[in-house]
């Protein structure tokens, strides 16, 4: 479980002091071993192998980390996806959100576009709902280096 | 700090301006600076070499400033290691022979989206997960805008490195005795606030701090240079609360921590954080509160119409209603409000893992319902009725109390360590719950001193449903271990046990009061009984009578204890301000036992 959440956090690491750049062709969920990382999805599950979770063990040894082909905005947003999913799914239906305005920032999506894009991305689910993070993040790279591309800078 | 022993030494590394009568080394931002304990105990906290340029810089504040004041004398690139170590030697008139560099890295982290201000941040404590019982301390670095939210700002947590499957009883061992390296680790905040909010379903409460952007330079600078570092874990004292604390101290002294103090509970820090000054000024300049997904539901829930909580009871067990002139006859609002609060329960039954197959499909029904509807949410709320942490009663208690026997009456003596029981207050803990540890009480009975009870554990969840709606509430649970006279059942009655219960309860009268039964079990030397193995049936009543005033009573019918008959408790607690109330208690078995209690509380 720590090792998860440290390969968790490693990739969070790089959302914060990797030099951004492009990386085409990537392929998160492969690339980046996004797939293979197990997320907590109920805490009572590690009641007790997690006694003292709560006062600090999650904590890993340092903050500066990139993961090779993984530092472009795509991969980043691909890992807040996975990481959020079942709340991102519900702000799109609704329209709004924290989540997927956090979403689009982490894409670096311009501010005064993100209701475009949720309608846009909406659009597309109207038709063919994502079944799970992988799908959605298809849809909204689909959105945001076409539509949106002027918007939406790859960086 | 007038001593002046290092002065000659320093001298040779630097130009001494303002400063040049005074002992940096003993300062008390350069005991920060280094983590050390104090100045008559200069030993660090951080026990990785590599965050100390001296070879005794572990222990030895001194030479640590001299190897720093060299190395910012030699290498220009020590700045960017030690930014903050940097800003605070010029600002005490410290000149160095190598000019001031570009730290491109520190830049980069501390600077492409500004840093603007502080807050330390409180994820309540739930009773579903023993984790979770104390909560969690954070602290948040501002980044957001109007065009940013918070859930990308930085996120500063401290903890243990704990091998993976790491067998329990190592882990506690090493979690309360030491063993574990710890340090803190950097996230964006988007992962605190969906692992607490929306997994673990805890409120999160933040306190903005009242810094200046230069101490905000200045406290950033620091962390940047102590991540990486690494510390000894202990979960009673050296824990997340103490370390974080200890890095806001950095900037406004020691308001926040003692280092005496054999434990340091998160919520004790939050109260002293309220009480703190800085710069003649409150240190907390605002509180904001982040409901859980549970509290976003039970608003939701309670804003609906009966009617239409109703319908979307319905919807929940048949989704084909959302497409059917029941609901699609409805006006916008209601439909959205509807789906909103369908949304918010689909997702706590994800959560929890109930009906797996039937949720995945009712929230696909929503989406597809919600899509058709104009974008925008229909429910907001912005005044939740949840206290912060900080007004919460204090978590350790010492009390006297007189109590009658018969015709004998004894003065008593409690300690507890901590944290709550079922009739405190509910501000900032999980109501209908007991959480204490170490709960200690003496009695004076005829010029001979009695060892009343001593519980090492005393754990209670009623976790009842406070809604109607499917899967709410779960098992009412307790846990009991460690020693009590019976006095009620005769003078010279005590038991060490330990004990588990497990049942129901239910909420009445607008969620005031609660039943609950239960089927205990005890272990252990159990005198009354003569038994090493005794099970019992409890059924007891917990109410809210006025305010804060609390009323429990119970009964238990022992199956070896046939003699005593039913044991009978009644417990009124009557609050007299944060700190103080008084406890009436009755018990009866075969015997009496009255109790007048005045309770302090502090921390």
């Amino acid at each position: 479980m720590l090792k998860t959440t440290v390969t968790a956090v490693v990739l969070a690491g790089a959302f914060i002091a990797a030099p951004l750049q492009a990386k085409e062709g990537v392929n998160p969920w492969q690339d980046c071993g996004i797939g293979a990382m197990i997320f907590p999805e109920n805490g009572t599950a590690a009641a007790i192998s997690n006694i003292i979770w709560d006062l600090g063990t999650t904590a890993v040894s340092s903050n500066i980390s990139s993961v090779g082909s993984c530092e472009g905005a795509g991969a980043k947003t691909a890992l807040f996806i996975q990481q959020t999913f079942p709340v991102l799914e519900q702000e799109i239906a609704e329209g709004e959100g924290e989540y997927v305005t956090a979403m689009l920032n982490v894409r670096g999506c311009d501010a005064s576009s993100h209701g475009q894009i949720v309608n846009a991305i909406r659009s597309d689910f109207a038709t063919k709902p994502a079944q799970d993070p992988q799908a959605l993040y298809a849809i909204v790279e689909s959105k945001v280096t076409t539509q949106f591309a002027a918007t939406c800078p790859v960086i | 700090m007038t001593t002046i022993k290092y002065l000659p030494a320093l001298a040779l590394f630097a130009t001494f301006s303002s400063y040049s009568s005074s002992s940096l080394s003993e300062h008390p931002t350069w005991l920060k600076l280094g983590h050390y304990k104090n100045a008559s105990a200069p030993q660090s906290y951080i026990e990785s070499d590599s965050f100390f340029i001296s070879k005794n810089g572990k222990n030895n504040p001194s030479s640590e400033l001299k190897a720093t004041i060299d190395a910012f004398n030699k290498d220009a690139q020590m700045q960017c290691k030690y930014p903050a170590r940097y800003q605070w030697l010029q600002s005490q008139g410290l000149e160095f022979s190598e000019p001031k560099v570009e730290c491109t890295e520190l830049i980069e982290w501390r600077d492409k989206q500004p840093i603007h201000s502080v807050s330390l941040v409180f994820a309540s404590g739930y009773m579903s997960n023993p984790a979770s019982l104390y909560g969690h301390m954070l602290l948040k670095l501002n980044r957001s805008t109007p065009e940013h939210n918070k859930l990308l700002d930085y996120s500063l947590n401290y903890g243990a490195l704990v091998p993976d499957n790491e067998n329990g009883l190592v882990y506690i061992t090493k979690g309360l005795f030491g063993g574990y390296e710890a340090g803190f680790s950097d996230q964006l905040f988007y992962r605190h606030q969906h692992n607490y909010g929306e997994i673990e379903l805890r409120d999160i409460w933040e306190y903005k701090l009242n810094f200046s952007q230069e101490d905000v330079l200045f406290l950033t600078n620091h962390l940047w240079e102590i991540m990486g570092a690494k510390y000894s874990y202990y979960f009673a004292d050296e824990n997340c609360a103490f370390h974080i604390a200890r890095v806001v101290e950095l900037i406004i002294g020691e308001q926040l921590t003692n280092e005496l103090s054999p434990w340091v509970i998160p919520a004790t820090i939050f109260s002293r954080l309220n009480s703190a000054q800085y710069n003649n000024e409150k240190l907390v300049k605002q509180i904001e509160f982040t409901p859980s997904r549970s509290s976003v539901f039970h608003q939701y829930e309670n804003n609906l119409s009966a009617k239409d909580s109703k319908l979307a009871l319905a919807i929940y067990h048949s989704q084909n209603i959302l497409f059917e002139p029941t609901f699609t006859n409805l006006d916008v609002v209601t439909k959205k409000r509807i789906i909103e609060t369908l949304f918010e329960f689909v997702q706590l039954q994800q959560i929890k893992k109930y009906d797996v197959e039937h949720i995945e499909k009712l929230k696909k029904a929503l989406i597809k319902a919600r899509l058709v509807l104009p974008p925008g949410k229909e429910t907001s709320f912005i005044n939740y009725d949840k206290h912060a942490p900080h007004s919460a009663q204090k978590p350790s208690n010492i009390s006297i109390s007189s109590t009658v026997y018969k015709n004998e009456q004894s003065l008593n003596l409690g300690f507890r360590l901590s944290y709550f029981d079922s009739l405190a207050s509910d501000i900032a803990r999980v109501p209908y719950s007991n959480l204490e540890m170490l709960d200690v009480e003496v009695a004076l009975f005829d010029s001979q001193l009695y060892l009343e009870k001593l519980h090492l554990l005393d754990l209670e969840s009623f976790n009842p449903a406070y809604s109607q709606w499917p899967n709410e509430g779960g098992w009412a649970w307790q846990i009991n271990v460690g020693y009590e006279r019976n006095r009620s059942q005769c003078f010279s009655c005590s038991s060490t046990f330990a004990m588990a219960g497990v049942g129901k309860s239910w909420l009445l009268n607008a969620n005031q009061s609660l039943v609950y039964g239960m089927i205990n079990g005890y272990a252990g030397e159990l005198q009354s009984t003569q038994q090493w193995l005794d099970t019992s049936i409890e059924l007891g009543f917990l109410t809210t009578v006025t305010s804060n005033l609390k009323l429990r009573t119970s009964i238990e019918k022992f199956y070896h204890q046939q003699l005593s008959g039913i044991a009978t408790n009644i417990e009124l607690s009557v609050p007299i301000n944060q700190d103080f109330d008084i406890r009436f208690g009755y018990k009866h078995a075969t015997e009496f036992q009255w109790q007048l209690k005045l309770n302090f509380y502090w921390d």
